[in-house]
């Protein structure tokens, strides 16, 4: 059940009627909101519901015994080697199984191990994560063991954020349903305003430019130089508008039901440093590999050399995250390297990074923007062939000229005009400016959205591209 | 939910409300462009509501009709005899198409003295022409019509196109995505000073000068060949390279269909329901004279590669009846060129539209039949 779909609203619809109606009632409600969140999943696969059942029962146990037991390291590394064990047989003992028969083909020609085909189970990296994080935060001390299974469970298959985010910490998961809060007059206006948005960013942005984008990543061969560059461009804004709109969706969602999610996205293509980047991009996933990998690797505490490859390593397991594919290995290896190099360029140029100068702001903001850019190639590439085919393409344009046809100059103006609204509204969201607007402003900018989301989506409905993570 | 007590989600939803009923209204003909489908379809229906009830002959097809006959030059003759002419000819069109049309002429044409009905064996296999055929139809499309339309053009929950047969927003959306792709289109649309005139509305005719003899269109593999040479003074580079992808679009993978010796009807309802949806359309028609049924040639390679075997049978199936009871007149032309001793590629423009030499021969033979309908004087 895609949130772009008519099932979904639906749906909604019918779980806000009922949250309504049960809000006094604490555990009616939340077993409602559960069985709610196990049928959305089941819309997908029901099977797999027994996965989120199993994730559920082991670190609700491990969370009672950890803090019970003497030996908290001991039910830490269960828990740990239970969740990520899970996580790489249906994620990456494909994977590792190709890369074998791939290297060993090599030495003997005979060599092959049988793949294990298994799907993949939606949202699992992200379930996953949020429960490593309570046992990691149990273990520090930072938590207290929930005692009530439904509420735990709730935490990890709340709808909202089950397939794709954010990944939401225990400590604040629980804080908001604690609270009891009922979505205000004030905060369900900005909550529709950021769905309905969110909606239209996926619909009619991402979807629209995949129509761009797609051909040029299936045959790159036949490619113009510049439609190579304006297919890089157009990528990073689809992948942008396409998870940013899931977050603002779900963020709005949970809302509705008086849940506040942490903010996920902070227009990334403003960042002047790659470190701004990851503050601003997939915020939830940078926060999570900071507090829980790269702190537990000694983060920044053991000087230049070790907090680099503590960088490092930490960008390339988050690359891994994303997929079992050796793209996304390199595309966080390339960003950890990004990240190393411009630690050492900050400190051998001071001056440059702390100046507040509009040229040199400019300067690193574009210097920025075509990094990220450029590791998106290889976000998107189904493989390395195509990648490799594209950056020559886009080589060729220094010697061959621009070579514009009317639609490749239709796309520079719409990703020009599409920069200049990041830019604006990056300075003040569109969402927030919208709740506090009057009752005929609010209607006549959500209006014209909606109509937007009729008229100009594209005839399929697409998937999420943060769905396959 | 106490934001459901305040107006600012009410009135956003009224909005849409709003534009949804606006757009079944006439403002739409500022929307009106030649180029795409729904602009098409609001140009003509513009140009009929200026021409008025005085229109005496009509003409309703597909592309293959627009470029298959010189609607102009047939204008201009029946007017030298009193009488008006528009061609209802628009590219995509179908049998829904045909439905609108047909109850249009029933309410708006009450002096159509005679109608052509431009058919081609590529049509007998559906009932529709998929969700662009509701962005045809909607300029015509009424509150209601949801409950035939959908026999056409099925409701798809995970296509909106298809939600044409019950919102205008919906049955819009194809004619406001060409305009937003490019906004000069939108520009030249709105300049209603600047639209063609209402002859030129009403007697649109494709005209492709070259044939296709540079090319070796023998077979399927030969046309998708781009290696193969291409004799630039007869069949120019653009067309060549629009040839090749025509005949992509004409491959199948699942194999030409055999409906030789089958029952189609009993063997699927949709072969039943496009008979008696046929049949009953060219009943409907007013005009004072049986409807013109007109078959037109179509290029060797769609019956060489893609159309079933057994469709011609099955289209003298549908039509015989009615032909035999007066009800239709019948004119056979999809093998006028063999007649002529002419090759294919003469008179073809592209895999689908004759060129002007071809278009010059059927609307010489469809003018004959037509003046004998109308009695008219011989030429």
């Amino acid at each position: 059940m895609l949130f772009n779909s008519w099932h979904f609203l639906a749906f909604v619809l019918v779980v806000l009627a009922l949250d309504s109606l049960l809000f006094s009632q604490v555990r009616a409600r939340r077993m409602m909101l559960l069985a709610a969140s196990y049928y959305f999943y089941a819309q997908w696969n029901w099977q797999y519901l027994g996965l989120i059942g199993f994730t559920t029962l082991l670190d609700f146990n491990v969370g009672r015994k950890l803090r019970a037991s003497g030996h908290p390291g001991r039910w830490l590394c269960l828990s740990l080697c239970l969740n990520l064990g899970v996580l790489a047989l249906f994620k990456y003992a494909d994977f590792v199984i190709r890369s074998a028969n791939a290297g060993m083909g090599w030495v003997d020609p005979t060599w092959h191990w049988s793949t294990l085909d298994l799907l993949l189970p939606i949202g699992i990296s992200f379930y996953t994560f949020q429960s490593i994080s309570y046992t990691v935060d149990l273990y520090r001390g930072e938590l207290q063991p929930r005692r009530s299974l439904l509420d735990y469970a709730l935490f990890l298959g709340f709808f909202p954020h089950l397939v794709a985010g954010p990944i939401v910490r225990a400590s604040e998961f629980f804080h908001e349903l604690d609270l009891r809060h009922r979505c205000t007059s004030r905060e369900g206006q900005l909550a529709i305003a950021l769905i309905v948005l969110g909606l239209a960013k996926k619909m009619v942005g991402a979807d629209s430019l995949a129509e761009f984008v797609d051909p040029i990543f299936a045959a790159p061969g036949s490619v113009t130089p510049l439609g190579a560059w304006l297919g890089m461009y157009a990528y990073a804004f689809q992948i942008y508008f396409d998870f940013s709109g899931y977050t603002d969706v779900a963020i709005g969602l949970a809302a509705l039901f008086g849940i506040r999610f942490p903010q996920n996205f902070n227009y990334p293509y403003l960042a002047t440093s790659v470190q701004e980047f990851w503050r601003r991009w997939h915020m939830t996933l940078s926060r999570w590999l900071r507090d829980y990998l790269y702190i537990s690797l000694g983060g920044s505490r053991h000087g230049l050399t070790r907090t680099g490859a503590n960088l490092f390593l930490t960008m390339l397991l988050g690359g891994l995250w994303h997929g079992a594919s050796w793209n996304f290995v390199l595309w966080g290896a390339l960003h950890g390297t990004y990240l190393v190099l411009e630690r050492a360029a900050m400190a051998l140029f001071p001056a440059f990074y702390a100046s507040r100068h509009r040229g040199v702001l400019l300067l690193r903001w574009l210097l920025v923007l075509h990094l990220v850019c450029f590791a998106w190639l290889l976000f998107r590439s189904p493989d390395l062939a195509t990648c490799a085919q594209l950056l020559v393409r886009m080589g060729e344009l220094f010697a061959l000229g621009p070579q514009a046809s009317s639609d490749t100059r239709a796309m520079a103006g719409l990703l020009a005009i599409l920069m200049l609204l990041h830019w604006r509204f990056g300075r003040s969201p569109l969402h927030e400016r919208l709740a506090a607007a009057g009752a005929l402003r609010y209607a006549g900018v959500l209006g014209g959205v909606l109509l937007a989301i009729v008229l100009l989506s594209p005839s399929h409905i697409m998937p999420f591209i943060y769905f396959r993570f | 939910m106490a934001f459901l007590r305040k107006p600012h989600l009410w009135l956003a939803l009224l909005l849409v409300l709003l534009v949804e009923l606006a757009l079944r209204t006439p403002v739409t003909a500022l929307l009106q462009s030649g180029a795409s489908h729904t602009g098409r379809s609001l140009q003509l229906q513009s140009a009929l509501r200026e021409r008025g009830e005085g229109i005496n002959v009509i003409t309703i097809g597909n592309s293959i009709a627009e470029y298959g006959i010189d609607h102009a030059a047939l204008g201009q003759a029946l007017r030298s005899h009193g009488l008006e002419y528009a061609s209802l000819a628009m590219p995509g069109g179908h049998l829904l198409t045909l439905r609108t049309l047909t109850r249009y002429a029933q309410e708006e044409l009450p002096e159509l003295r005679a109608a052509v009905v431009v058919i081609n064996l590529t049509e007998f296999e559906s009932v529709g022409n998929g969700s662009y055929e509701l962005a045809i139809a909607q300029p015509w499309l009424r509150f209601g019509d949801w409950s035939w339309t959908a026999e056409h053009v099925p409701l798809d929950r995970s296509e909106p196109s298809t939600l044409g047969s019950i919102s205008a927003l919906a049955g819009y959306r194809h004619q406001m995505q060409f305009l937003a792709r490019k906004p000069s289109r939108l520009a030249k649309a709105l300049r209603w000073w600047g639209w063609p005139s209402l002859d030129e509305r009403l007697w649109v005719t494709g005209r492709k000068t070259e044939g296709l003899c540079g090319m070796d269109l023998t077979s399927l593999p030969a046309c998708l060949d781009a290696s193969r040479p291409v004799d630039l003074t007869l069949t120019s580079a653009e067309t060549a390279t629009a040839t090749r992808a025509s005949c992509a679009l004409l491959k199948i993978d699942t194999g030409k269909g055999d409906w030789r010796g089958h029952d189609l009807e009993a063997e699927s309802p949709v072969f039943k329901r496009m008979r008696e949806l046929r049949q009953q359309q060219l009943r409907e028609l007013p005009s004072h004279a049986p409807p013109l049924l007109v078959l037109m040639p179509l290029h060797p390679l769609w019956e060489q590669e893609r159309l079933a075997v057994g469709v011609r049978d099955w289209v003298t199936q549908i039509h015989g009846p009615l032909a035999e009871r007066g009800e239709i007149r019948m004119l056979d032309l999809s093998r006028i060129f063999e007649a002529s001793g002419m090759q294919p590629c003469e008179y073809f423009g592209d895999i689908w539209h004759l060129n002007t030499k071809g278009q010059a021969l059927t609307t010489a033979a469809i003018r004959q039949a037509l003046w004998e309908q109308l009695q008219l004087p011989p030429e």
